[in-house]
């Protein structure tokens, strides 16, 4: 069977491909973006299993308060002598918990609106599109504050406070894309044929607006670390007792005066590490599957 | 009507119902919030007048959005008992004389009875039961006894007294008042009528009544203080990078730079600012690293060293000194029309930390704006043009593209206007920078909802207007932008 490359919409792979090609710099990009993921990932899982993967026990002490780093202790010692490399590695327990989580629920809100506003358009779609634009224009940052700062401690109430940001991030993207897709010829074939509108939105419109979706989950994510990272600074964490980095910058602030700098430095490069991992995974995959839209 | 005043006139009414919306959304969020925001805020243990009072001063004892029960009620008979509970053998209150007008607090039909919740508040002379002043004394109720009160007018253990900081409620039937019905005195209208007519953000519970609008209005220079800076470091960082990635497009040059504009974004912005603060402040001793100015070199205020005080009379001579007031907090502009050097000199170095964090931060993308905008104008034919006049590389990139990204450029700078605020807060915070941000963050530490209703609030209608502002000038400036 031939089938002539040129002819037909190319698909997820063969858009990859094609990427690879022109593009070596996306790919490199998304691989290493990838990896980092993969590797936080992969020391994650286990940590939810066993408490014996660190070297210490994160929330118990194990040498004498504020140890610098040393051999026994690599990244050192906090206020009350906990080992900041054993809290580090359990402190992406929480991080990855509420991105996770913040991410799927800015997901599974954003992308059905933002389906469905599209495609039936009118009062609806003007309705939706006025109140996500307002949340979209407000500052991100400042609104999870205010939220956080209402509904409370807690993984599901900090996610939900993340969530509520990002949900015109996903509405938009979607939103946008099946107004495009909409006019498409093989939608109106399919519309003329008799088919459903339900069936059009799910079969034909949905598959298409997937790639984009991936690509925006992947950033979201970096961008809700970043965020409960901040709010965990200004002393909305999720739960003080566990380990959280961005908790335990705030607490470490206040040791930077005499000095002690591997409390705020050691969590902090791990925040970076891992919002840079998934913010390069995503702007790679960004620009292998739209290489004109970033490439102007 | 010109093009022009169209597109601004539709802009503006399409601002309108943004803001309404996040005004709207800002009001139902603290209000389905769990728990009572008036103990949130207060010790446990706080008698129950004080929270009483305190609500009837926020206003949060009207009822939500329609005001059915009555706004106020004037009392009909010579002399009517309050009690405490919407009961006739609870211990009595107070006494409301006829004709004195009382806002209504709380209304109870329930068994076909029907009890109205008044309070006399602060100023107005009252009678009030011996054993419940002996009550208010001891919780610090703080009254004046009235002089020549008389005998008071029924029965009973009464002493007439003025109370002197917030007043005190009770319970009578309603057949005893003309109600008075303003179905718009409820919280919601009353949240959107001071708003509009008065400015009026609300006022703080743990800052003992303080209003909103007047601590941000002290906040506010700081903040734009910062934010101007930190916008002049990202625009410097951000344009020069991202003009030279595009000149160099697809080399490992520019595969640098992307990369720096995604750390700069991964890097979270309050660790950029400790880091500086431990190499510039703590090791090597050269930066300040907190606050805006050393305490004893704050600045004299414009109206202290030009003597506004003495010199202006008339009408209008406090808004003067209002106005002077908010611009004497711009402490760099400040300092420099006063002529204040020293102190300028070392608000200049307090800013350079927490500039330079705000700024790294958003330079990562304004190097990626300034790079796409970039690549746009030099696919131009001006720009082949330019380059086939045998014009040198260097004059084609940095004059003639780059002047002509600029006016995209600013926009989008316009538009990360939302960003920047909130990596303001964040620095602010850090650096114990005393502006918007910190004082939302020390809000939110006391659980003083009222305020950070008020902040956010604010902050919503600052964003809206210098998002209008921008679209306004763009549209100004290139006559393709129009609806």
């Amino acid at each position: 069977m031939t089938t002539y490359a040129a002819d037909v919409e190319p698909g997820l792979l063969a858009r990859f491909l094609r990427g690879r090609k022109w593009y070596g710099t996306e790919w490199y990009m998304t691989v290493t973006g990838g990896l980092i993921v993969a590797f936080i990932v992969v020391l994650t899982i286990p940590t939810f299993i066993t408490p014996n993967l660190a070297p210490y026990d994160p929330e118990k002490q194990s040498g004498d308060p504020f140890m610098p780093p040393c051999p026994e202790h690599i990244f050192g010692t906090d206020q009350v002598g906990r080992d900041v490399f054993s809290r580090i590695i359990y402190g992406s327990q929480i991080v990855l918990q509420v991105a996770l989580l913040s991410a799927s629920l800015s997901f599974l809100v954003g992308v059905p609106m933002g389906l469905i506003s599209g495609f039936v358009g009118g009062k609806l779609d003007r309705v939706l599109s006025l109140i996500m634009d307002s949340i979209y224009s407000f500052p991100g940052l400042i609104l999870a504050i205010a939220l956080a700062a209402l509904l409370g401690a807690g993984v599901v109430n900090m996610s939900t406070a993340i969530a509520v940001v990002y949900i015109p991030t996903f509405f938009r993207l979607v939103r946008g894309q099946v107004l495009s897709i909409k006019e498409e010829l093989y939608v109106e074939a399919a519309r003329s044929l008799g088919a459903k509108g339900r069936t059009i939105l799910w079969r034909y419109i949905f598959p298409n607006v997937i790639p984009s979706i991936v690509v925006v989950f992947s950033l979201n994510i970096a961008d809700a670390i970043i965020t409960e990272a901040g709010l965990a600074f200004i002393g909305l964490g999720v739960d003080p007792s566990k380990p959280d980095w961005g908790y335990d910058i705030y607490r470490g602030r206040s040791e930077l005066v005499g000095g002690r700098w591997w409390l705020v430095t050691f969590p902090g490069l791990a925040i970076a590490l891992v919002a840079l991992g998934f913010s390069m995974f995503g702007e790679g995959l960004s620009e292998i599957l739209n290489p004109r839209l970033t490439e102007a | 009507m010109s093009s022009l005043r169209a597109y601004i006139i539709t802009r503006i009414l399409l601002t309108i119902p943004m803001v309404l919306i996040l005004l709207i959304l800002v009001f139902i969020l603290l209000r389905v919030m769990p728990g009572d925001p008036i103990k949130a805020a207060m010790r446990p243990g706080v008698p129950q007048e004080y929270l009483d009072q305190i609500r009837h001063a926020q206003g949060l004892d009207r009822p939500l959005v329609f005001n059915t029960r009555g706004s106020w009620a004037t009392v009909q008979k010579p002399v009517v008992i309050l009690y405490d509970e919407h009961d006739p053998t609870s211990p009595p209150v107070m006494l409301a004389l006829e004709g004195d007008r009382l806002p209504i607090t709380d209304r109870y039909t329930e068994g076909g009875e029907d009890w109205l919740r008044v309070s006399i508040d602060e100023g107005v002379p009252v009678w009030i039961e011996k054993e419940k002043l002996s009550w208010l004394r001891r919780v610090e109720f703080h009254f004046e006894p009235v002089e020549d009160a008389g005998q008071p007018p029924v029965e009973g253990d009464w002493e007439q007294v003025k109370l002197l900081k917030g007043g005190v409620e009770g319970w009578a039937p309603t057949a005893n008042f003309d109600v008075h019905v303003n179905i718009f005195d409820s919280q919601f209208f009353n949240y959107l009528w001071g708003l509009i007519a008065h400015f009026d953000l609300g006022t703080s519970i743990t800052l003992r009544g303080r209003p909103v609008a007047a601590d941000l209005a002290l906040k506010l220079p700081a903040t734009i203080e910062l934010s101007i800076a930190g916008m002049l470091v990202a625009t410097v960082v951000g344009v020069f990078t991202g003009a030279y990635a595009a000149q160099k497009r697809r080399s490992a040059v520019d595969y640098g730079l992307r990369i720096y504009s995604i750390v700069a974004y991964a890097v979270p912005i309050f660790w950029l600012g400790l880091i500086f603060q431990l190499i510039f402040g703590i090791w090597l001793g050269w930066l300040p690293v907190s606050n805006r100015i050393d305490t004893t070199l704050r600045p004299d205020t414009i109206a202290e060293v030009f003597h506004l005080q003495e010199r202006l009379t008339g009408p209008n001579a406090d808004k003067i000194l209002a106005v002077s007031d908010f611009f004497s907090n711009f402490y760099i502009f400040s300092t420099i029309i006063t002529g204040q050097w020293k102190s300028l000199g070392n608000a200049l170095l307090h800013l350079i930390l927490p500039a330079m964090t705000l700024g790294l931060y958003l330079s990562g993308i304004f190097t990626r704006l300034t790079r796409a905008n970039m690549l746009d104008v030099l696919q131009q034919d001006f720009i082949m043009a330019a380059r086939a006049r045998g014009i040198p590389e260097r004059v084609v990139v940095y004059k003639h593209a780059l002047m002509n990204a600029f006016i995209p450029i600013l926009t989008m700078f316009g538009m990360q206007f939302a960003l920047m605020l909130a990596g303001a807060v964040l620095t602010e915070t850090t650096f114990n920078w005393p502006g918007m941000g910190l004082f939302l963050v020390e809000r939110i530490t006391e659980r003083d909802f009222p305020a950070i209703q008020g902040t956010v609030v604010f902050i919503a209608l600052f964003v809206a207007t210098v998002s209008l502002i921008v679209d306004i000038i763009y549209a100004r400036i290139d006559p393709r932008v129009r609806y």
